[in-house]
């Protein structure tokens, strides 16, 4: 063997060492095949899991804080999609658990293509990956000999599994379940109230994923649709397919009961809302509901593990009677269960966005804190 | 290329110069037939006698009151709308009649200029950089301004513009530069929250026209409009080749340039206020010429006119027929295709080719 120079010899290490760490988990499962687990997950397919999940990845943006709920911290989420970085930085997330501030956002880029080299430098055991959006994103995983646990999206029912599935993947299959049926039993309690409410009284409600460079409305197949329809309202978009471009003259000669905006759009507040003077003739700008989603560990408008609040807001604002239990408890009960978090009124505050949706109608009045 | 050009610019002689002024006297009666329908049309039922009322009501018309809802639809969504697809219909129409007596070709078109690329992209650039409406039009119409100085620089100033072929292939560096710019920034762009965005806006809309992008687009358009009829004679000398231009005393280079200018002026504004639209600078011209003539005398208010009239109806097809709201660039692309082969194949049969 030739003689190798100080530097080089560096350099060879340098180069060699990440390989090692590399090949370190393809070497750990070939042992570990002999005990190996089998789960199937939500698109039909069978995963082989090591007996032990030290290390999951979450490509799919709820997952990264699903995990976090789960298994109650940081340390064994190996990776997530840079989006879930702002859940971190701009939700409670970040303050519950600083340390999945230093989880790797590297291993997909945020239309959850995966990088290979960065999911295999992050040596995770599994991958959750989304499996309804073509194979291109899930066959690059499992050609790198990475276990891949697939989910579904569209409705926010399908959440419920994703909590029941990673229980199960983390070894944590008790509490996963036990989390999954109170998250099944408060969507089929609240399809119930929902189902109740007689057709005259239903409100129309249109959800907005986009307001300020486009009216970009939420039709049929988005989990924000299905959400309108289950807590008993109507989405006139709902005859439109997913995320639809509309124009102005449509959405008034829709006139809907109450607007809905999304926690994705910079600066989008009600007041922002009702200071467009395009929209001033409308029902929901004249009478003032105009809500903008609250955002806690998770942002409300997708599904998530906080679903069941979100339906329980959502199912607020849209009833003229308001809501059916004091979210503000429900919110502390839940984050101690779900985070070991023990919220503060100004933390309550902010998740329910008291400040943006105060103006609008009687949300002070239903969600503020009660003085005195 | 040169085989082609005398099909244009010796088009259909029927009508001699351009037709008489009777027929641009016609085409600005159907812009107002046009107009008056398009504010007719629309999602929201508005029976003619609220629009009635509601004119009225502007005009000071005592004793008439319009309800609040058609008035704002009136004001705000329908008459903003028409006229800046009026206005861009105009400017685009015009650019591709000024490209193709540029370049001598009929299928010469604005975008060759390689500016609505480089719009699109400060666009994007702005969307991504942030969240406010004007950094849109801002970034588009700054990057569109600046590659058309690129253009100019890089065909070389004055001495340069007297030769088309340097002047399509910088044309066409530039665009490829920028057009990958605009993957680039697809690509790094948030997917959940600004890609969508983007591509919409790619696609061209005109339903976010407000007064603002009027402002916007109406001081950039209309002087342009202006100058490119200004040089409707020296197009015309420049259009049968630059010797014989020379020849008539047409200062070859320096129209050229005016020209070029006009017309990426009238691209960075358009795609500023209502994204990419296409094929409105092919079709249009070529829909006169036959229909029209050629002759610059009226050809180019023509021109002007067809094309304010061309995009406020496929506006109001893209707003008013289905709840979708369609983008305006796919609506000119699915009509202006098929009628560009329909010219084609008259041509062809008129046994105009050679």
């Amino acid at each position: 063997m030739t003689r190798l120079t100080p530097a080089a010899r560096r350099r060879a290490l340098a180069i060699g060492l990440p390989a090692c760490a590399a090949l370190a988990p393809l070497a750990g499962r070939a042992h570990a095949a002999a005990a190996a687990r089998r789960i199937t997950d939500q698109t039909g397919r069978t995963v082989e899991l090591p007996p032990v999940v030290r290390r999951i990845v979450a490509i799919t943006i709820p997952a990264a804080s699903m995990i976090l709920c789960v298994d109650g911290g940081a340390e064994r989420l190996a990776g997530m999609n840079p989006a879930s970085r702002d859940d971190l930085t701009a939700g409670l997330l970040g303050r519950m658990f600083p340390a999945a501030m230093r989880v790797p956002s590297d291993v997909a880029s945020e239309n959850f293509a995966p990088n290979v080299e960065a999911l295999l430098a992050a040596r995770p055991d599994l991958v959750v990956q989304w499996g309804d959006r073509g194979d291109a994103i899930v066959r690059p995983i499992a050609a790198a000999g990475l276990p891949v646990l697939t989910l579904r999206y569209g409705d926010s029912a399908l959440a419920g599994d994703w909590l029941r599935l990673i229980g199960q993947a983390l070894g944590k299959a008790e509490r996963g379940d036990r989390l999954a049926r109170e998250f099944d039993e408060a969507l089929a309690d609240i399809a119930r109230q929902g189902r109740a409410v007689p057709d005259a009284g239903r409100p129309s409600a249109v959800y907005f994923q986009r307001l300020r460079s486009a009216l970009v409305v939420a039709g049929q197949g988005t989990s924000m649709d299905s959400d309108i329809r289950r807590i008993g309202a109507r989405n006139p978009a709902g005859t439109l397919p997913g995320f639809t471009p509309i124009n102005v003259e449509q959405l008034m000669a829709w006139n809907p009961d109450i607007l809905l905006l999304n926690n994705f759009e910079p600066g989008l507040t009600p007041a922002a809302v009702q200071a467009d003077s395009r929209l001033a003739s409308l029902r929901a700008v004249r009478e003032r509901r105009v809500y903008a989603f609250p955002r806690g560990g998770f942002r409300w408008d997708p599904p998530s593990q906080e679903s069941p609040l979100a339906l329980r807001w959502l199912q607020g604002v849209c009833d003229p009677a308001g809501p059916r239990l004091d979210l503000r408890a429900a919110l502390v009960d839940r984050y101690r269960d779900w985070y070991g978090h023990s919220l503060s009124e100004p933390e309550i505050d902010g998740i329910l966005k008291i400040a943006d949706n105060g103006g609008s109608h009687r949300y002070a009045e239903w969600f503020g804190a009660r003085r005195g | 290329m040169a085989t082609v050009a005398p099909a244009v610019t010796h088009a259909p002689p029927a009508q001699g110069l351009g037709g008489s002024p009777r027929a641009g006297w016609g085409l600005l009666a159907l812009l107002l037939v046009t107009i008056v329908a398009a504010l007719c049309a629309g999602r929201y039922a508005l029976p003619p006698s609220a629009l009635v009322d509601v004119l009225l009501a502007d005009l000071g018309w005592p004793g008439i009151e319009a309800p609040d809802a058609a008035a704002r639809i009136v004001h705000q969504v329908r008459l903003p709308r028409i006229a800046l697809a009026a206005i861009v219909g105009a400017g685009l129409a015009i650019s591709g009649a000024a490209m193709q007596s540029v370049f001598r070709n009929p299928l010469a078109e604005p975008q060759l200029l390689g500016v609505s690329s480089g719009a699109a992209f400060g666009g994007v650039l702005g969307m991504m950089l942030s969240a406010h409406p004007a950094a849109i039009v801002l970034g588009a119409f700054a990057f569109g301004l600046g590659s058309l100085a690129l253009v100019f620089w890089l065909a070389g100033g004055r001495g340069g513009m007297s030769t088309s072929i340097v002047l399509v292939l910088a044309g066409l560096v530039v665009g490829a530069v920028f057009a990958a710019g605009v993957s680039l920034v697809k690509l790094v762009a948030d997917p959940q929250n600004q890609l969508p965005a983007m591509v919409f806006w790619l696609m061209g809309s005109l339903a976010s026209a407000d007064a603002a992008k009027l402002w916007i687009a109406a001081p950039v358009i209309l002087p342009s409009l202006y100058l490119v009829y200004r040089l409707r004679f020296a197009l015309l000398a420049l259009s049968l080749g630059d010797e014989d231009a020379r020849s008539l005393g047409v200062p070859v280079g320096r129209t050229r340039a005016l020209a070029l200018a006009a017309v990426g002026l009238i691209t960075a504004a358009s795609v500023a206020v209502c994204g990419i639209v296409g094929w409105v600078g092919l079709v249009v011209p070529h829909l006169v010429r036959l229909a029209l003539g050629a002759g610059h005398r009226m050809f180019l208010v023509n021109v002007t006119l067809a094309g304010a009239i061309y995009l406020i109806v496929v506006d109001t097809i893209a707003r008013a027929a289905t709840p979708v709201e369609i983008p305006l660039g796919v609506m000119t692309a699915l009509l202006g295709a098929p009628m560009f082969a329909y010219l084609l194949r008259r041509l062809r049969a008129g046994g105009i080719e050679r």
